[in-house]
């Protein structure tokens, strides 16, 4: 029987990991597969509570979620010593066997972030516009080696100033950081988006399904 | 008889916060000594002095000490025995779970050659029939990687190490300091083996830290 696939979602403070949960959910739902999920939160597990509550129980099971506390080293728990969560998706996986995949949130954590490969069969990192335009081009190896790079918050661009000198807008470049990502990760997806206006979303549930469930 | 050099290495690989036990994640009631204020800087000596002789010396290096004999004779019944034991003599919650967890951890990174009683316990505890407390897996490991008695100098540390990152890490204490109490602790220590009758686990301080952090619901420290 095959292992649950397993996704790693990592990207700085606020980008908007949940969120990204709470709608790719519903809709991985839909399409049949059955998922689980894990947080990781810094402090407390109010990011479990907040999913279990928003999403409800006619999308999942809130056995399903499980929060975990990381004890101060968001980046530990998913590369360097990713135990804690590595037994805990064991666990899931073990009560419940019919899931298809688990999907699991790092803390918000730095752009060095990467997931053991142990932990994650497939590594989203994500990031958002209004922390900056630059942001692509700083790399970092979330932004390198991420098998799908997601730049989050676009509707957010017309807000903020552009921080690439060369930039000819006043505003967030978005052009400028798609020339990056191409520059950056060559051969690997980049995907722009907003979650609040929920656009782009089916783009990164295709790419989940071809590159990480093949099916 | 001092170990050899691979010997030694093994000790220091097994006791270093990069080795995979999932200690950072660890404070064992700390978090809460330091929300509660009771770890003022000035009580941090006499507090981490509680813990390294109420609990690790008195308690879990006993249970090391017992566990290694046992694996010595290769008496499943007897490592059992003091797995269950040390499961309950650990009052708080969620300091069982974490030394349960640290003890699962320590297990899963760990090779055990074919045939030995390692093997079979960890066997053991993967299906559930065992507990796998840290200071039981400790003991096989600790005979597995020929470090014998020596093990229980990484069961004082790891614990160490734990509760004075701890500190660390919530910014009580810089880097530094950190250091001097490391050392502090450190020089001069000696690990007595006791008697079983004698041995016990009491730290009330601790105990019921740990368990007004079992119901804090905004903590970074699974302990
Ligand atoms: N304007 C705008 N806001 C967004 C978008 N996506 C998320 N947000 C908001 O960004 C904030 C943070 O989102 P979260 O999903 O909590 O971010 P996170 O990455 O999970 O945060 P941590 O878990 O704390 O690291 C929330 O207030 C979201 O509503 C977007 O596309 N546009
Ligand atoms: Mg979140």
């Amino acid at each position: 029987m095959p292992r649950t696939v397993r996704i790693g979602i990592g990207g700085p403070i606020g980008c908007g990991k949940t969120e990204l949960i709470e709608k790719l959910v519903p809709k991985l739902t839909a399409l049949g597969y059955k998922v689980g999920i894990l947080s990781n939160d810094v402090y407390s597990k109010e990011d479990a509570r907040r999913m279990a509550v928003r999403l409800g129980e006619k999308v999942i099971d809130k056995d399903l979620i499980v929060g975990i506390e990381t004890g101060l080293c968001p980046h530990t728990a998913v590369r360097d010593d990713p135990s804690m969560n590595v037994n805990a998706a064991d666990q899931l996986e073990k009560e419940h066997p019919e899931l298809d995949l688990i999907l699991i949130e790092s803390g918000g954590d730095n752009v060095t972030l990467t997931f053991s490969p142990r932990l994650a069969d497939f590594f989203i990192y994500m990031i958002d516009v209004a922390s900056g335009d630059k942001t692509i081009r700083k790399g970092g190896l979330g932004i390198l080696k991420a098998d799908l790079l997601i730049v989050n918050k676009i509707d957010l661009a017309p807000y903020v100033a552009t921080t690439i000198p060369d930039s000819t807008t006043k505003t967030a470049n978005l052009d400028l950081m798609r020339e990056d990502a191409e520059k950056m990760r060559p051969d690997k997806p980049t995907i722009f988006l907003s979650l609040k206006e929920e656009t782009g979303i089916d783009e990164v549930v295709d790419i989940i399904r071809e590159k990480a469930l093949f099916r | 008889m001092s170990p050899v050099p691979e010997e030694m290495l093994n000790l220091i690989r097994i006791s270093d916060t990069f080795f995979p036990l999932g200690s950072y994640t660890v404070s064992q009631g700390m978090e809460q000594l330091v929300t509660d204020n009771l770890a003022a800087k000035d009580r941090i000596y006499d507090i981490i002095s509680v813990y390294l002789e109420k609990i690790w010396k008195s308690f879990d290096l006993q249970i090391f000490f017992f566990a290694l004999q046992a694996a010595r004779n290769n008496d499943i019944d007897a490592l059992l025995e003091l797995d269950r034991f040390c499961f309950a003599s650990k009052i708080a919650e969620e300091s069982r779970i974490s030394t349960q967890k640290t003890g699962f951890n320590l297990a899963n990174a760990m090779e055990f050659r074919e045939h030995t009683v390692g093997i079979s316990y960890k066997q053991m505890i993967k299906t559930g029939k065992a507990p796998g407390m840290y200071p039981i897996v400790l003991a096989l490991v600790a005979r597995e990687l020929n470090v014998n008695e020596q093990g229980g100098l990484s069961l004082i540390y790891v614990n160490l190490i734990e509760v004075v990152a701890s500190l660390v890490r919530l910014a009580e204490i810089d880097y530094l300091y950190a250091q001097e109490i490391m050392s502090d602790q450190i020089t001069g220590i000696d690990l007595p083996v006791k008697q079983f009758p004698d041995l016990h686990q009491s730290c009330p301080i601790v105990d019921i830290a740990s368990m007004r952090h079992e119901k804090n619901t905004h903590r970074m420290f699974i302990s």
